[in-house]
């Protein structure tokens, strides 16, 4: 032991006379390699980063798509505008809380649905809002197809008093008043790439949104001229992978004064029809649509998807569910709905219109949804 | 390290704040602070001749190795060496006391505070020098080690401690590291500022007079109403400093120790010295606050490190568990898709880092012993399996008083109730609760 202490003692005395040299070289080379990757793994996140943030500039700034929702839609292959507009099948489309955003709430919904789980989702986006690339990649990451619901107007809500806003008057939109904003909002569109179908300016023959023709100043024709000014910048943004809705109300509800042949842009400029349609107390389907059709079938032949439906609390509502399913089954003009899950008091709705807010209604859309073929959205 | 990083990018981008973040970054301050510091410490030159008396308190040693150790001291001609035997007799080592030619005495009172107010009392030498009985001397060490006495201001003088033969095992590597580490940054560091917190106890050499004059206290002060016979190289220290002079470390004087080779004889020792220093902190912390500043912040820092970790790791555990999702952080960086891929490949980089970052943060030790950077996963473990939990229990029960783990015969402590055995957990409660609030 004592030979060991004295060797150690000496190594030390003799190791002090090349320590410095020794330490510094050690320092330096470890230095320079922390500081080599400490500078690559910031260099790697700001790539990121920067490869986040022009993709999110491309698709709207505000809303950025999750990397992971990214990572995950990056091994599927983008579909065509095509393949859903010329499907043969149909579309379970709803709107409800939290959906497309939320996993659980659409997976709830689907189990509500007997398993059968929807193809679609519908939102809103009014025009202070960017392009919402995120909820479309949410969409698509649960295999629906995205609707969003395209408002002029800065806020929600459906009374009369809101109707009257000059700032968003039809003339505005032509007159060029918000052409940067809609490039903007094409742009976007167009460079996410994925099919998204646009109901712009819905409900435009009521009387409550400041975009319905006889209200707001709104002149007759007006509508149209703006619908095309809208698509044009689209069309020049290259936005080819939009599914462009024409989306009136049913009659029922609407302004008589005015007529819906009048508020059709034309077939050039529309792919598919849309209609707010919820049953107050008819008891089929038919009894709902059908005087709507009639004039809607008298000037185009577009396919129909009921973009906003429901039913009202009632005696009538297991019947005329069945009976809707049954008859969106049956004809082949109509390629689906958007359910409205929500109840009273929810998403500014008067009436509790879910399909499962009974057992009874629960059962009969159940039995029908399952007889439905669905387009299948992810593949 | 890799955590750190994205977390302070986090920060910088984002403003969102993690307390382990901060917590790195304090460390590497520290770092800094004490770099900057040690880059002007020079070891005393000027040899120095007063009268010096070695004091050995000596319960129970095997009979080689304490002739060893006093063959080592009686060498080096000190003016007395005094051994005090305490506890049962044993004629062994008094025999070889005769034969070294030594003083000895013999007291039936165990306890080695006591053992240390015999031999001061019977001492004549300026400076006393401490010596434990199992401590190797090398050639210079008490010609080194009185030097700095030429500065009258200097009071207490340290030796540089190494483990004997480090490559026996791992945990004597791994004690061999922490004491390189503290001779190499800490005590240097603060040897500049003439304020070494903790003068080591294998060889510790004060002016005999400080050691008169602070005995009584040494012997009865009691600190949240208890009397605490652990740490007494600290509490020696701490009457030095009090009474006006630096503490410093001379790095040219040597000596030797041995390290524990059994975990549980490891875990027993780590106990008691975290018991005697976080208490001592504790009692210390209102006069370094006032007297000595940088003493109080390294001081805070040793005590709040373990909480500040376990609520990290308490986080990260209940991140993983209960939300089965790999830390946000990671995100940033272009991880591929698969968590088959991007696990490893996070583990192996952040691995990496926590490697390199060492290299540089301990170069001082790692440069000359480059291989113990291969049991460098098995320190981490041992630091964080065996000395944090240690540190955490040490620093809650160190008001209590009845021994657990001090030398067998020792001071067996006084029974009763103690109300203020309570504060350390009141503060021990408050910090946890606040790491893992924080952490959370």
């Amino acid at each position: 032991m004592r030979k060991a202490v004295h060797a150690g003692a000496a190594g030390a005395q003799a190791g002090r006379a090349n320590r410095k040299p020794r330490l510094r070289i050690w320092m330096v080379v470890n230095t320079a390699m922390l500081s080599a990757v400490v500078f690559g793994v910031y260099h790697e996140a700001a790539i990121a980063q920067q490869a986040q943030s022009t993709a999110s500039a491309q698709t709207g700034g505000l809303t950025k798509v999750d990397p992971k929702v990214a990572r995950a839609l990056a091994t599927k292959t983008v579909p065509t505008k095509q393949q859903f507009v010329a499907a043969t099948a149909n579309y379970f489309g709803v709107m409800a809380a939290d959906v497309p955003w939320n996993g659980t709430a659409v997976g709830k919904l689907a189990q509500a649905a007997g398993g059968v789980a929807p193809n679609m989702s519908e939102t809103f986006t009014t025009w202070v809002q960017d392009f919402p690339a995120a909820t479309v990649a949410d969409s698509y990451a649960h295999d629906e197809l995205p609707v969003i619901t395209w408002e002029p107007w800065a806020q929600g809500g459906t009374t009369k008093a809101q109707a009257k806003q000059p700032a968003y008057a039809l003339s505005q939109i032509t007159g060029g008043r918000y052409d940067a904003y809609i490039t903007r909002f094409a742009q976007a569109a167009a460079a996410q790439q994925w099919p998204v179908a646009i109901r712009f300016a819905h409900e435009m023959n009521g009387d409550w949104y400041p975009w319905c023709e006889k209200v707001n100043g709104n002149a007759p024709g007006s509508y149209v001229a703006a619908w095309k000014h809208v698509h044009d910048i689209f069309t020049r943004a290259g936005a080819n992978n939009v599914i462009w809705i024409w989306a009136p109300n049913i009659l029922r509800g609407a302004q008589s004064r005015l007529s819906l042949d009048e508020l059709y842009p034309g077939d050039a400029y529309v792919d598919w029809i849309g209609l707010s349609a919820y049953d107050d107390h008819e008891t089929t389907a038919m009894q709902l649509l059908g005087p709507t059709m009639a004039k809607i079938r008298a000037f185009t032949n577009k396919p129909l998807l009921l973009a906003e439906t429901g039913s009202q609390s009632g005696a009538q509502k297991p019947g005329w569910t069945a009976d809707l399913l049954d008859w969106v089954q049956q004809r082949t003009d109509v390629i689906g709905f958007v359910w409205s899950e929500y109840q009273v008091g929810r998403g500014g709705s008067t009436a509790d219109w879910r399909f499962d807010a009974d057992p009874a209604t629960q059962t009969a859309f159940r039995d029908g949804i399952k007889k439905l073929s669905l387009v299948a959205v992810g593949q | 390290m890799l955590a750190f990083l994205l977390e302070l990018r986090n920060y910088w981008f984002d403003g969102a704040f993690y307390p382990f973040a901060a917590f790195m970054l304090l460390v590497w301050l520290l770092w800094i602070v004490r770099v900057a510091l040690l880059r002007r410490y020079r070891p005393w030159r000027r040899a120095w001749t007063g009268t010096t008396s070695v004091i050995i308190p000596v319960v129970d040693e095997p009979e080689d190795l304490f002739r060893e150790v006093l063959d080592r001291i009686t060498e080096q001609q000190p003016t007395e060496v005094i051994v005090v035997i305490n506890g049962p007799r044993n004629e062994v080592l008094e025999e070889i006391c005769e034969k070294a030619g030594v003083t000895w005495v013999w007291t039936a009172v165990p306890g080695k505070r006591n053992a240390l107010r015999i031999a001061i009392e019977r001492s004549r030498g300026e400076i006393a020098v401490l010596v434990d009985s199992d401590t190797m001397w090398t050639e210079r060490t008490l010609a080194e080690l009185v030097k700095p006495f030429r500065n009258p201001r200097i009071g207490g003088v340290t030796t540089r401690q190494r483990i004997l033969d480090p490559a026996r095992s791992v945990l004597t590597r791994w004690a061999d590291w922490l004491e390189s580490v503290r001779c190499e940054y800490s005590m240097p560091a603060m040897s500049v500022v003439g304020t070494v917190g903790c003068l080591p106890g294998r060889t510790i050499a004060f002016r005999r007079q400080i050691l008169v004059d602070c005995m009584e206290r040494f012997l009865t002060e009691k600190f949240l109403g208890t009397f605490l016979e652990v740490s007494d190289d600290r509490t020696l220290t701490n009457y030095t400093l009090m009474a006006g002079y630096q503490t410093v470390y001379q790095a040219t004087s040597l000596v030797y120790t041995d390290a524990p080779t059994k975990v549980w004889k490891l875990v027993k020792q780590q106990y008691r010295w975290a018991r005697g220093s976080q208490y001592n902190t504790l009692r210390m912390m209102p006069w370094m606050i006032r007297e000595a500043r940088f003493l109080a912040l390294f001081y805070a820092v040793d005590i709040l490190v373990p909480f500040v970790l376990l609520g990290t790791f308490t986080s990260w555990i209940s991140a993983f568990v209960l939300h089965r999702d790999r830390p946000a952080i990671y995100g940033q960086l272009p991880l591929p898709d698969d968590a088959a891929r991007s696990i490893p490949l996070v583990m192996v980089l952040a691995g990496f880092l926590t490697l390199v970052s060492i290299t540089v943060r301990f170069g001082r030790h790692f440069a000359y012993r480059p291989v113990d950077l291969l049991y460098l996963p098995v320190f981490m473990m041992i630091n964080t399996l065996i000395l944090l939990p240690v540190r955490l229990l040490g620093f809650f029960r160190c008001a209590h008083n009845a021994g657990w783990g001090t030398r067998s015969a020792g001071f067996s402590g006084e029974r009763g109730f103690n109300p203020l055995a309570v504060v350390p957990y009141l503060l021990g409660g408050i910090m946890l609760t606040i790491s893992v609030l924080i952490s959370a």
